[in-house]
């Protein structure tokens, strides 16, 4: 490993995404991109009695789609990298609480799911095999954290922003059998195509 | 109805163009300042309580009747009102008590629905 | 090459060009037509509690009563957030506004507990209302015992 200037990293075995998941809520499968997700709810609720409960059921179901799509078995799987909006991650850290994986909390707001790649990728890099990076977010609880109850009569400008209510989850490998550079033609050649919702 | 008889009409007119010139005020600071909707509330409230402590606002309530009173300003004026009367009444006791005492209705009211609210329904997504 | 604050200037005035303004005239027609509709709805309850013989601070109380319960019943069945959402200042700045910042709150924090998330965080949004139209009441009370200030406008 070698650092050229003040802030990159250049790795002599540059590590792997083995493979990924996402979920999404309702809003994002109306977009350009609801067939690439593993799944998208109908609701933001997903049947939990509170928005944090729902994130954190959002966390560990994309990660266990990602476990089981990756064919690793989860005792070999050595760090986890996950983040989130809300105090102390708790979405995260109650979400992926039955994994056993040795849980790194990370918080870098949007940047979260770099921040984890970028992490993980260093510990591959210093001979570890496995590491998932998680990252999400939830509309309702990060409303509710940050801005206004969601039934206060607020008019909100053409530019606010919208908090998207999804996770996603990568896995890094020393071992890939191929090299990061074709990991686009991966994703296009994909197997779980007919998995994905509408 | 008699009453519908004995309705003063040109009241009602003059409610609805003071109440809604009041919101458009609201909607232009919404839109050109950044302020946020409980900072707007805030300089409508002390706003009417001070035009109510001066003796200005009385003019306008008698001139839009509920087009004046409903909106904050006169939340604001009603507070004042209450406290001006409470003092006329007690002397210094009545500034602390006479505020809250005329606003008291409208307080309770809403801590109470909004109790009642709380315990039957649930917060919803919001849609774009 | 430009100075950072120049470059960065340039970029809010880039930012502010490309981002879509808020349709002003509509909404201030909104506010006005929705705003005049609360208080007309509440000039027709006053008049009609002065006609039943009510003085003026009592039908001025049911007013607000009647229009907070009807913004709470509205905010509990989700209708009220659609209605600010076109309305903007024309539903905020009535009593409908502040009672919908109580109730929204409360049916929000309720997942939190009835005592730690409804009764502790149901004033979060309206509590400076509160807050800075009592203490300015307190201090007009105060001006008036030592200046007659209702005298001002003769």
């Amino acid at each position: 490993m070698q650092k050229l200037g003040k802030q990159t990293i250049k790795f002599d075995t540059p590590p792997t995404i083995l493979e990924t998941a996402c979920i999404a809520g309702p809003k994002e499968a109306e977009g350009p991109l609801a067939k690439y997700f593993d799944q998208c709810l109908d609701d933001e609720m997903w049947g939990e009695k509170s928005w944090e409960k729902a994130e954190s059921k959002i966390v560990k179901e994309t990660v266990n789609t990602l476990i089981s799509k990756s064919g690793i078995p989860s005792d070999k799987i050595e760090y986890c990298f996950a983040g989130d909006l809300l105090n102390q991650c708790i979405s995260s850290s109650f979400g992926l609480r039955e994994l056993n994986v040795p849980f790194y909390g990370i918080f870098g707001a949007c940047s979260t799911f770099v921040e984890g790649l970028q992490l993980a990728s260093v510990f591959v890099e210093g001979g570890i095999n496995y590491a998932i990076c998680s990252a999400s977010s939830h509309f309702c609880s990060s409303e509710r954290q940050f801005r206004f109850p969601l039934e206060l009569g607020n008019q909100r400008p053409p530019t606010s922003q919208w908090t998207v209510t999804a996770a996603g989850a990568t896995m890094l490998s020393k071992v890939g059998p191929r090299s990061i550079y074709n990991t686009h033609n991966y994703w296009k050649n994909s197997r779980y195509g007919n998995k994905r919702c509408k | 109805m008699e009453f519908w008889q004995s309705f003063d009409w040109m009241l009602l007119i003059r409610c609805f163009i003071v109440g809604g010139l009041l919101c458009v005020i609201g909607q232009i600071l919404i839109d050109k300042t950044k302020l946020t909707p409980a900072r707007i509330l805030v300089i409508y409230v002390t706003l009417g309580t001070i035009l109510g402590g001066l003796g200005i606002y009385k003019y306008l309530v008698d001139f839009a009747g509920c087009g004046a009173t409903v909106p904050l300003l006169g939340f604001g004026n009603n507070l004042a009102k209450g406290t001006i009367e409470a003092v006329k009444e007690t002397g210094i006791l009545g500034a602390f008590t006479g505020g809250l005492k005329a606003s008291a209705g409208g307080i309770a009211a809403a801590v109470f629905f909004g109790y009642i609210a709380s315990l039957i329904s649930k917060p919803k997504m919001k849609k774009q | 090459m430009n100075s950072p604050i120049d470059t960065k200037k340039d970029y809010q005035e880039y930012v502010d060009q490309k981002s879509p303004n808020s349709p002003i005239w509509k909404n201030c027609l909104n506010a006005f037509w929705v705003g005049g509709l609360i208080c007309s709805i509440g000039q027709i309850i006053f008049s009609f509690c002065m006609y039943r013989g009510l003085d003026e601070t009592a039908s001025g109380t049911i007013v607000s009563i009647l229009l907070i319960a009807l913004s709470a019943f509205l905010t509990g069945l989700n209708i009220f957030n659609k209605i600010g959402k076109i309305a903007g200042a024309g539903s905020l700045i009535p009593i409908t506004g502040f009672a919908n910042s109580i109730v929204a709150p409360a049916m929000e924090y309720k997942s939190e507990g009835y005592v730690m998330g409804v009764g502790a965080k149901m004033f979060t949004v309206a509590g400076p209302v509160l807050v800075y139209g009592i203490s300015t009441a307190i201090v007009v009370g105060l001006v008036y015992l030592i200046f007659n200030t209702q005298a001002i406008l003769v």
